[in-house]
């Protein structure tokens, strides 16, 4: 699972910028003088420019893994499989996959693909690469995703992964792995993915130039196995600034942006030049209530807070409408292939709902051991300005009821220190967690399970209960979709009863294009693929 | 003999002065603090609607007859916000531009007179505050003592220091080689007389002059730090603070921009222009005995 | 000062900047280690860890050395000019400051002659008219610009002037000197407006200073022409103040340089700084510190020396008895 982290949001007097302005005069001029070039395509875009909400650490994902540097990243670097858009597996540098037991994977490595440099990709490559990710030794931050992994081996053209034990979320780390030159890699093991030594992948485009809170640069490579890519050189830009890079839009500085703050998406849609689309953004917003101190321990007092939080409300207001109210924590698009949609949104709506109602509220509190009330401090990382908000609503809320709540205001990295310190007593937490792969199990280990009770881990609530374990280890131990639905779904319905972290809302996530452009298809999962080659001119 | 202080009769060099009364502008600045100072007192009991209620329901509405200011994104009213904020703009500030000027002219004032070991003790202070990385401080601050206001006010006052103090130190060295200075110290006065009776009031123009646009600065400054847990917190009413949060809401509702944007600036455009007449009332005062 | 007593004077200040840059490297040094948090918790994200991770990235930084140790081996390292690689974008910190560097100086630059050309006469022009609503006018508007914060004035800026009127870009830095001018001209206006109330208003309160002196009286009963009582008498003898004022706009660029990059969007030095800072990059945030001293002292001394220049009595022994 995944927090909010502040490099993938853009408070905080936060940095960077980049170049572009001649980018039009200079598509203009290319294009103009074709000469160069006899084979100018009209679904061609000679130069796209894009802007990035926040700046990045680097271009090697396994030492940088947050949302941002994936979607820089995945415009020139490859996995073996891809998402597509509703987050199904398919072929990209493997050509198949298979699962002879449930220990195995086996990925067939395409032929003839070729890295920038010309030379040809091999499974020794493919075997590297995933051991770099593997490997807590080298400091990977995606090592917890392959822990259940025994060994990593070349079979003649294909790669065998085997496992300790059976893992059903294993086949989504290989999504999220990207596959370097070993050669290249090797030979830069300090400084891989620095703006000095940038990266040698076999994606459609190629980085010239690399920097992380101000412009980087790729441009088309002919050579990609998949086709010569229609955009023929795109740069990046950074602008943190949201009203910033809506002017840069407006003037047609930029041709487009992801992840519109929620508050912005209106004035983009105002623009004449820009369309915008939207897709559901897999993350949670939640509060978590420390169960194991008082008064948290009390369910009546977890309940009265749930009834007190308006959260249709708040979608409304914080969210402008661009989310929906969370019955429970994993979004519903989440299930992936593990239960179909229409189940799973039938199944959502038989979960108590908590809806806004202060008389429940009141009746709860009365059962409860503080029927007169209590005091309580809720801090919010001051990137998270929408957490915020939710906590000073829900603190207003709570007075009518006699609990007195002081929301404060903390830096981003104290709030993280604390969540991973585990102190005791943790307090209520409020939390935006984003999905890390379209299965709903993903949080429900983290924050649900005893063992994560700890330093490090984020069952921040201290909820420890057997039940919910052995549910956890039930879905977990089977690769069956209707068994594990069937665990999951009496797992999320106890959390609704017991109600040890409430959640709020599903976030939306936008994107603004402009009109001379086309994108083909995108979704989700966008960033863990090489998205320009979904673009293409009107 | 009667104290020696490098002063004339005003030259009439300049334009002619308006006499009588006080100019317009001088006016309206009183107008303007007189009000804010009324906000300060009274803001709660003026306030049409509590400032912290939230109404989601009521989110972002243009200026109405109910809410004339419009409301912001949790539906608060931006009118009662802007009133109750005037509390916050006063006393952080002003205690801040006072505590600074205070340090500032203290240590400005031993620095440029005693030269020697002292100036080089007290400027080296300078450079050290001037150079040290405020975020950091303030984030370790934070972690350590815990968020506040005082703290903020406490913090702001070290950090702001060093201007007071540059300016002061410059002024005093200005002063010490001139005529007059010699002339009391041949007269076998102490050190601190000549300092405090002698040099200083002829430095007190630029260090008002400075206080008065500390005041200024430490408006915002306060509400940038309290998005670091010092300073008020987020459910305070403070023009910073608004004017921060407002920043995406320029185009929805402008209101919630301008209200508070406009407040700090008038309030601190007020507060030198009087602060500047002020000083001059009183030093014309003082010169005609 | 005798050219001597200044020769050692200025050998003294550069040695009390390498007393200042081992004290302020020590200071930072300790900041860091008491912020809260620790980089390989920023490093590693919002994301559960093994143990061994966690452990692994402690080991490759020596988190877990006793602080001393830490700080020997930043300085033997820094002494010999190495300051090591960025934790956070792993690469080399003088190599990361380089890139950043002309861009805020160029900045910097261009807002100081701003600064500097519209606040000295535009103080002037107060001090002249005194009382009077151009008076009152002008201090006010100066005044506006250090109260609205830099974020503010910046997009009303870029709102205006790059939008409505289309003169400027949006944002960004250009490349090439005309392009880059455009780039950076609303940018250095927004960071301009901080300092300006700063050196409008001490240049007003000198020059009326100035103006109320006897030997401006005498001058003008000697019928010399106001404008050469103006210009020789006035104005040089109420410069130092305006030379403090522009040594101080270092310290407002120093704190609105971040907010300036923020919202134009260019990766400067300012940024970088915050977001050293955030991430607690150990490497970046000594080797910006030591070069934000190093100017510091530099700017500071050369302001003293100015005074020395403008006035000649002016000295920084100590006051003889």
């Amino acid at each position: 699972m995944r927090l909010r982290h502040p490099r993938a949001t853009r408070r905080a007097a936060r940095l960077c910028a980049a170049i572009a302005v001649i980018v039009v005069g200079a598509a203009l001029a290319t294009v103009g003088g074709a000469s160069a070039r006899t084979d100018v395509r009209s679904a061609d875009v000679q130069h796209l420019t894009w802007a990035l909400g926040a700046p990045i650490r680097g271009l090697e994902y396994t030492h940088s893994a947050d949302s941002g540097t994936a979607t820089v990243v995945s415009l020139g670097c490859e996995t073996l499989v891809k998402y597509d858009r509703i987050g199904r597996l398919r072929p990209a540098l493997a050509t198949s996959f298979t699962t002879p037991n449930t220990l195995t994977r086996i990925y067939t490595i395409r032929k003839n693909v070729k890295f920038w440099d010309g030379t040809t990709l091999t499974p020794e490559d493919v075997v590297f690469s995933l051991q770099r990710a593997a490997s807590s030794k080298a400091g990977s931050q995606i090592a917890a995703f392959y822990t259940a992994v025994k060994s990593i081996k070349v079979q003649g053209n294909r790669v065998v992964i085997r496992l300790k034990q059976p893992d059903p979320y294993f086949r989504y780390a290989v999504a999220v792995t990207y596959i370097l030159q070993k050669k290249y890699w090797q030979a830069n093991l300090k400084d891989i993915g620095t703006p000095q030594k940038l990266t040698m992948c076999t994606g459609p485009h190629r980085f010239t130039k690399f920097q992380g809170d101000g412009t980087t640069e790729l441009v088309a490579f002919d050579g990609y196995w998949g086709g010569r890519p229609a955009v023929r050189s795109i740069t990046l830009k950074v602008i943190v600034n949201e009203a910033t890079r809506l002017l840069a839009m407006r003037q047609g500085e930029i041709d487009g942006s992801f992840r519109l703050s929620q508050d912005v998406i209106d004035q983009w849609k105002r623009l004449p030049n820009t369309s915008i689309q939207l897709a559901p953004e897999l993350r949670t917003a939640y509060l978590s209530l420390d169960t194991a101190v008082e008064p948290w321990n009390d369910v009546h007092v977890r309940r009265a807070v749930a009834y007190s939080f308006d959260k249709a409300g708040l979608v409304r207001a914080v969210l402008r409408g661009y989310g929906d109210v969370a019955p429970t924590m994993p979004p519903p698009e989440q299930w992936g292939d593990v239960m179909p949609q229409p189940q799973v949104r039938a199944f959502y709506r038989t979960l108590p709902k908590y809806s806004y109602n202060l008389t429940k509220a009141k009746a709860e509190l009365a059962q409860s051991g503080f029927p007169d009330g209590f005091k309580a401090t809720l801090p919010y990382p001051d990137s998270e300005q929408t957490l915020g908000k939710a906590a000073l609503s829900l603190s207003e809320n709570l007075k009518k009821l006699g609990i007195d709540l002081t929301v404060k205001e903390v830096p981003t990295d104290a709030w993280f220190a604390t969540l991973y310190n585990h102190p005791s007593p943790m307090g209520p937490q409020i939390i935006s967690w984003g999905v890390d792969y379209p299965d709903p199990a993903d949080a429900l280990h983290f924050i649900y399970d005893s063992k994560a009770a700890v330093k490090n881990n984020f069952n921040t609530a201290n909820y420890k209960n057997a039940q919910m374990d052995r549910l956890l280890a039930a879905q977990q131990n089977s690769v069956t979709n209707a068994v594990r639905a069937n665990a999951i779904r009496r797992a999320l319905r106890l959390a609704s009863v017991d109600v040890p972290y409430i959640p709020i809302w599903y976030q939306d996530i936008a994107m603004g294009l402009s009109t001379k452009l086309r994108y083909r298809g995108w979704g989700t999962w966008y960033l863990y693929q090489p998205w320009a080659l979904d673009i293409s001119a009107r | 003999m009667s104290d020696v202080v490098a002063s004339s009769p005003a030259a009439e060099l300049a334009a002619p002065r308006p006499r009588r009364g006080f100019s317009p502008a001088v006016g309206i600045a009183f107008v303007v603090l007189a009000a804010v100072v009324v906000c300060a007192i009274f803001g709660p009991w003026i306030a049409p609607y509590d400032p912290n209620d939230p109404d989601l329901l009521a989110s972002l509405e243009p200026p109405s007859r109910e809410h004339p200011l419009g409301t912001d994104d949790l539906g608060r009213d931006i009118l009662s916000r802007t009133i109750v904020g005037a509390r916050t703009a006063i006393v952080g500030p002003l205690l801040i531009a006072f505590g600074a000027a205070l340090i500032g002219n203290v240590l400005g004032l031993i620095a440029g007179y005693r030269g020697g070991v002292t100036d080089s003790a007290i400027s080296r202070w300078v450079d050290f505050v001037y150079a040290l990385p405020a975020l950091l401080v303030a984030i370790v601050v934070v972690g350590v003592l815990g968020g506040g206001y005082f703290l903020a006010v406490a913090l702001l006052v070290v950090l702001f220091s060093p201007i007071d103090t540059r300016i002061v130190r410059g002024a005093t060295l200005d002063q010490r080689s001139r005529p007059y200075v010699e002339a009391a110290r041949m007269l076998g006065l102490s050190d601190r007389r000549i300092m405090t009776r002698h040099v200083w009031p002829n430095v007190l123009p630029l260090a008002l002059a400075n206080a008065f646009l500390t005041f200024a600065f430490a408006i915002v400054s306060l509400s940038a730090l309290s998005f670091l847990g010092l300073g008020v917190g987020p459910a305070t009413p403070d023009w910073g603070r608004m004017l921060a949060d407002s920043r995406t809401l320029l185009f929805d509702v402008p209101t919630a921009a301008l209200a508070p944007g406009i407040a700090i600036v008038l309030t601190a455009a007020s507060v030198n222009v009087i602060g500047d007449w002020l000083y001059e009332r009183l030093s014309e005062r003082g010169r005609a005995r | 000062m005798t050219r001597r007593s200044l020769a050692l004077y200025v050998g003294r200040r550069l040695v009390a900047l390498v007393l200042l840059v081992v004290v302020i490297s020590f200071v930072v040094f300790s900041l860091l280690y008491l912020a809260p948090g620790s980089p390989e918790q920023i490093l590693l994200g919002a994301r559960p860890s093994t143990p061994e991770t966690v452990a692994a990235i402690r080991a490759e930084y020596h988190l877990d050395d006793p602080f001393l140790v830490q700080y020997w081996d930043w300085a033997r390292d820094a002494l010999q000019f190495d300051f090591g690689r960025s934790i956070r974008t792993n690469e080399p910190v003088v190599d990361g400051i380089r890139e950043r560097f002309w861009l805020t100086l160029q900045l910097g630059g261009l807002a100081f002659l701003i600064t500097m050309l519209l606040g000295v006469p535009l103080g002037v022009l107060a001090a002249l008219r005194r009382r009077t609503a151009t008076d009152r006018g002008v201090v006010a508007l100066s005044v506006v610009g250090v109260s609205a914060p830099a974020f503010a004035t910046g997009i009303l800026l870029l709102y205006v002037f790059a939008v409505r009127l289309g003169w400027f870009p949006v944002f960004g830095e250009g490349s090439g000197v005309i392009d880059r001018l455009q780039h950076l001209a609303l940018p250095a206006i927004a960071l301009a407006l901080t300092g300006m109330g700063l050196v409008l208003k001490l240049t007003r309160t000198a020059v009326i200073g100035s103006l109320e002196q006897d030997y401006v009286t005498f001058a003008r009963a000697r019928g010399i022409p106001r404008r050469r009582v103006l210009g020789a008498y006035a104005l040089r003898n109420g410069l130092v103040p305006i030379v403090t004022a522009a040594g101080l706009l270092l310290a407002y660029m120093l704190a609105g340089t971040v907010l300036v990059e923020v919202t134009f969007a260019l990766p400067g030095l300012g940024s970088l700084l915050v977001e050293s800072v955030r991430t607690l990059d150990i490497p970046m945030v000594q080797a910006l510190t030591i070069l934000i001293a190093t100017i510091v002292v530099l700017v500071n001394l050369l302001a003293d020396l100015v005074y020395v220049a403008i006035d000649p009595r002016i000295s920084f022994e100590k006051a003889k008895a």
